[in-house]
């Protein structure tokens, strides 16, 4: 059974996940309250364009290229949808497609749809570098100090709004700031499950959890352990049954759904 | 801090959106204490009153000063507590127990960095009490009735330590028994804590049996006064047309 941990590349794709299991549904929690689950999928989207600008400038690390191009595009899109000049909906629309076009076009430009776009799109566990494993250790340590720090404020903002803004809050900022955390951790959860099903790992976990009719805190730490635990069983299932990696974990996310689908109505 | 100091004061002030005048030469003071109804017709400018006393939108004409400072320069928020109108439109499955709700009325208090401590969690449980939300601590706040929900709004007001307490039309969609408790609630907070209050309706009853003094307005200030006082059939006529007229009221039936 633990033959998985003689292999190096298991050991760091199963690093990799569970610092991005712990990230992915405590920004998540935040963007479900707020109805902005969509809002995970677009900044994936932004996030490929980025890593297809890495390959294209030769980057060596194209997660690096995914991060700024969706914090750019998070707060492109907050402005936007604070402009109140086009439909929120449509912005993060907007930004989807034109951002697919836009890797679409830049991949063909850098010689084709090699292996390691692939990789992105759907993840791939096998070519998690070392490198990798700390980008990604460091940014989630990031994200969840931060979070840890500002959990009264985004809870205040994601409850009511209006209350923070006329209390004082300065709305503006902290909206941007949890953008920019989502896009951060968006594009470092691409490199495990792939662009294509970021957004579940940061949905679904959370709506499993929400099922429970408990608390916002205990809310978030059951999204947490759920995904946790989609995570390691999901690769601990590909590496057994030869399985694609992202998919496995967001069907075990999904089973795990329908299981706090029949938990919760009890 | 007298009893009779002015707390609040608007003195000319305006606001058009566009070329729509929404108010127009706005001109009062709040003291210290005072219990205040604002009534008017819907579109009179209510609602664009509140959200400019809240710092939510800018006049565009006229000097406002809050607690002796321009409202421009005005920073403490903390210290307006607000109930917005919106106990109806909570999301049933919102992952929100009341007591963070009403905790999260301390946010703004407290400051970025700054973690809830043991003096905190007082003043959500008095908060609670006071309101009687306690025994929902745990309970979803989508899963309570309107009336349940709009106490743990002033719960979470109150648990700011506020000076002043904004309420946008508090009852709606309310039944009238949580209503006559709510206005209780409202008045005792009024005489025990001394706290200022201001609050909308459209319910002309609610302002002679509960508010002391009342605001009339149609855009531009109709009466300002005891609410005893002002709230006469030619008041009434400016603020709804002519063809409105005062009923009188037996207090003993109020509510009944």
């Amino acid at each position: 059974m633990l033959d998985i941990f003689q292999y190096d590349f298991m050991v760091r794709a199963l690093l990799a996940g569970v610092a991005v299991a712990v990230i992915a549904p405590l920004i998540g929690t935040f963007l479900v309250v707020k109805r902005y689950s969509l809002m995970a999928d677009t900044l994936a989207h932004v996030s490929f364009a980025g890593v297809a600008i890495g390959l294209l400038l030769g980057i060596n690390n194209p997660v690096i290229a995914a991060i700024i191009a969706s914090v750019i595009a998070a707060v492109g899109i907050e402005r936007l949808r604070g402009s109140r000049k086009i439909f929120g909906e449509s912005v993060l629309a907007i930004f989807l497609s034109g951002s697919l076009a836009i890797a679409v076009i830049l991949i063909g430009l850098a010689q084709g749809l090699n292996v390691n776009v692939l990789s992105y799109l759907f993840g791939s566990i096998t070519t998690v570098a070392e490198s990798d494993v700390l980008l990604i250790g460091g940014l989630a340590v990031l994200v969840l100090t931060t979070v840890a720090v500002l959990y009264k404020e985004l809870f205040f903002i994601s409850f009511d709004e209006e209350l923070a803004k006329a209390s004082g809050l300065r709305v503006k900022t902290l909206n941007a700031l949890l953008l920019i955390l989502a896009a951060v951790t968006v594009s470092l959860a691409a490199r495990i499950v792939g662009v294509l099903l970021v957004g579940a790992l940061m949905v679904i976990p959370v709506v499993s959890a929400m099922q429970f009719g408990r608390g916002f805190r205990d809310t978030m730490l059951m999204a947490v352990v759920l995904s946790l635990v989609s995570v390691v069983t999901g690769l601990v299932f590909s590496y057994y049954l030869d399985l694609a990696s992202g998919g496995t974990i967001v069907v075990a996310a999904l089973i795990l759904f329908l299981l706090s689908l029949v938990a919760g109505k009890r | 801090m007298t009893d009779n100091e002015t707390i609040i004061t608007f003195k000319d002030v305006n606001f058009a959106y566009g070329e729509i005048q929404i108010l127009k030469g706005l001109t009062f003071s709040i003291k210290r204490g005072e219990y205040l109804g604002v009534i008017g017709p819907n579109g009179g400018g209510k609602t664009t009153l509140l959200k400019i006393l809240l710092g939510l939108i800018d006049p565009t004409g006229g000097t406002i000063e809050i607690f002796g400072k321009d409202i421009h320069r005005f920073t403490e928020w903390y210290r307006i507590g607000y109930v917005p109108q919106r106990a109806q439109e909570v999301e049933a499955s919102f992952p929100a127990t009341v007591e963070e709700v009403v905790r999260s009325g301390r946010t703004a208090r407290k400051g970025i960095g700054h973690r809830f401590d043991h003096r905190d969690q007082l003043l959500v449980e008095d908060a609670m009490e006071l309101t009687q939300v306690k025994k929902y601590r745990n309970t979803r706040i989508g899963a309570l009735s309107g009336g349940e929900r709009q106490r743990v709004f002033i719960a979470r007001a109150l648990a700011g330590e506020p000076a002043v307490l904004i309420l946008d039309e508090p009852t709606t969609g309310i039944d009238i028994a949580s209503e006559k408790a709510f206005y209780e609630l409202l008045g005792k907070l009024n005489r025990d804590k001394k706290l200022t209050i201001l609050f909308v309706t459209h319910d002309i009853d609610v302002i002679y049996h509960e508010a002391q003094s009342v605001l009339c307005l149609n855009h531009d200030m109709v009466c300002h006064g005891l609410s005893s006082d002002v709230l006469k059939e030619d008041v009434i006529k400016r603020l709804y047309g002519e063809r409105a007229t005062a009923v009188p009221h037996n207090p003993e039936h109020h509510h009944a």
